[in-house]
């Protein structure tokens, strides 16, 4: 005699809802926590490159390097010793805040009481000839165009400043309650993490040598509601954080220039 | 119907938490032609390092406000469009009209404080269709400070003008969510709140050349800030412009005293104005 079949319970229209839509919101819990992050490194550096190459209006000649230009490259040699004219040219498409510019500024004080510098200038913007804005990195046209600029005001050396930053935006597992509507204002489901990256010349205005290279990043990061997301509570930091390490290695190099 | 309503009202709803603020991309200037640049050579820059300017004690003095830079920055701000499309910002405008208009204007104070320094004698507004008809070498450029520059000094030429005074300025706007834009769930009781906050950093630049020489005389830049609390309805343009007017007359006024040393003692000169100064 076969054994009678298990008889299935039903359960209410809640259970079977939960049942059904539970795995559901899970699944959107753990997918909000596989969303890319990361910064691109690479395509950074593509970036610069594009960049290079599209702001140089003699490509690809200008880019072509030959034997004679390392050579030519070797033999140049420094055309003044400190203490100096020392302009500042800043990225335009960098965004630098006042308060910024003030700090920048004020390094002038300090190289001239330490015999670095004679005088310490910005170097404008609308002086420049060439591409405004739009700067490209370090392509020869483009740094013509900054010692040019340089040389209207008589400096003897220029530092030219490149800025580069990342923005990297993505969802965590509370997004899940962003439907909800309320959840935008309370749930903390957005990243917002910022990569900025400065670089910069120290070059002699004369023949282009170069005294110096400086490299810095900073990073920040936050996590907020999607709605309260902003660029103001990234940006700052990881700008004060890069240019914290620029300041105390532009003032490093520029002491090991006067004491060469 | 009840779920459909419900899933439109969230979609409406959710359109306005779409992160929103600025785009912090260079500004593009002005795509005016064919102009090209004289090629920059090593030589070039030499000669500039030794070139001096040597204008007289008093000097016929051709003035340019550019105002590309901020209308360019409003019309980028898409909440701004309707009004950029509708108005100039008013006060910009004296910039781009001739003398005689903007002589008058009141909301040009920097204007006349370059009037009135010492080492004035004479003092020329032109307008862009003046400056464009005393333009031989064809149309601007997109490298458009320059560009100018070099036609303003072909046209203070005409004019027997001996100084080219420039002026431009750069806009960036910020823009946040305060606390109380959960108001905005309320659709209609957020209409009470401060919902965003901004600010606005300001860089306006002033270049001094000899028209003569070609050399330049004088560069100086002033920063500004301004935070305000934003209701809904948008940003209030003439802000932009009233901050706009008081930077320019805030760097003519100081820069008075070193242009006149630029002149006196023949060597360029470049300072910086900050906003907390």
């Amino acid at each position: 005699m076969r054994a009678p079949l298990p008889v299935m319970e039903t359960g209410t229209q809640e259970e079977f809802f939960m049942a059904r839509w539970l795995p559901v919101a899970v699944l959107a819990f753990a997918l909000g926590g596989c969303a890319a992050r990361g910064y691109d490194r690479g395509q950074v550096a593509q970036t610069l490159k594009e960049k290079l190459v599209r702001d140089s209006p003699a490509t690809p000649k200008e880019l072509e390097v030959t034997d004679a230009a390392i050579l030519l490259a070797l033999e140049t040699k420094p055309q003044v010793a400190p203490p100096f004219r020392l302009g500042i040219h800043l990225d335009p498409t960098a965004g630098f805040t006042p308060e910024e510019k003030d700090r920048i500024i004020a390094w002038g004080d300090k190289l001239k009481a330490e015999g670095i510098v004679s005088d310490f200038f910005l170097v404008p913007e609308s002086i420049l000839p060439g591409r405004d804005w739009d700067s490209g990195y370090y392509s020869p046209a483009n740094l013509r165009r900054v010692r040019l600029g340089a040389a209207r005001l008589q400096a003897d050396v220029v530092l030219d400043v490149r800025v580069q930053f990342i923005d990297d935006d993505y969802p965590n597992f509370w997004s899940i309650f962003y439907p909800t509507i309320a959840g935008c204002w309370l749930a903390p489901g957005s990243h917002k993490d910022t990569l900025f990256v400065m670089s910069a010349g120290v070059w002699d205005v004369r023949n282009e040598y170069i005294y110096a290279w400086l490299e810095s990043e900073g990073v920040a990061t936050t996590v907020r509601p999607v709605v309260f997301r902003s660029d103001l509570l990234t940006h700052p930091p990881a700008r004060k954080e890069a240019l914290d390490f620029f300041e105390t290695e532009f003032f490093r190099r520029l002491r090991n220039l006067k004491a060469r | 119907m009840i779920r459909i309503a419900a899933a439109l009202l969230a979609l409406a709803v959710l359109s306005a938490c779409a992160a929103r603020g600025y785009d912090r991309g260079p500004v593009t200037p002005k795509p005016l032609g064919k102009y090209e640049e004289p090629e920059i050579t090593d030589e070039g820059v030499l000669a500039a390092l030794t070139r001096t300017p040597a204008p007289p004690a008093r000097n016929r003095i051709v003035v340019y406000f550019d105002d590309g830079s901020i209308q360019n920055d409003l019309k980028r701000a898409n909440r701004f469009l309707p009004f950029a499309q509708r108005h100039s910002v008013l006060p910009l405008d004296c910039g781009v009209e001739p003398f005689q208009h903007f002589n008058n204007n009141s909301a040009c104070p920097a204007f006349n404080r370059l009037k009135a320094a010492p080492f004035t004698e004479s003092l020329y507004g032109p307008s862009l269709s003046e400056i464009y008809s005393q333009n031989s070498k064809g149309p601007l450029s997109e490298t458009y400070y320059q560009s100018a520059i070099s036609l303003l000094r072909e046209f203070g030429k005409s004019r027997e003008a001996n100084l080219v005074v420039h002026y431009n300025a750069n806009l960036r706007l910020y823009i946040q969510q305060t606390l109380f834009s959960v108001t905005r769930l309320g659709l209609v009781t957020g209409i009470f709140f401060p919902l965003e906050e901004s600010r606005l950093d300001l860089t306006a630049e002033l270049t001094v050349w000899d028209i003569s020489s070609d050399a330049l005389v004088y560069a100086a830049s002033q920063t500004a800030s301004r935070h305000d609390t934003r209701f809904p309805g948008g940003y209030d343009p003439y802000s932009v412009s009233s901050l706009y007017m008081e930077t320019v007359d805030r760097l003519t006024e100081k820069s008075l005293p070193g242009i006149a040393q630029a002149l006196a003692t023949g060597k360029p000169r470049s300072e910086y104005f900050s906003s907390r100064r």
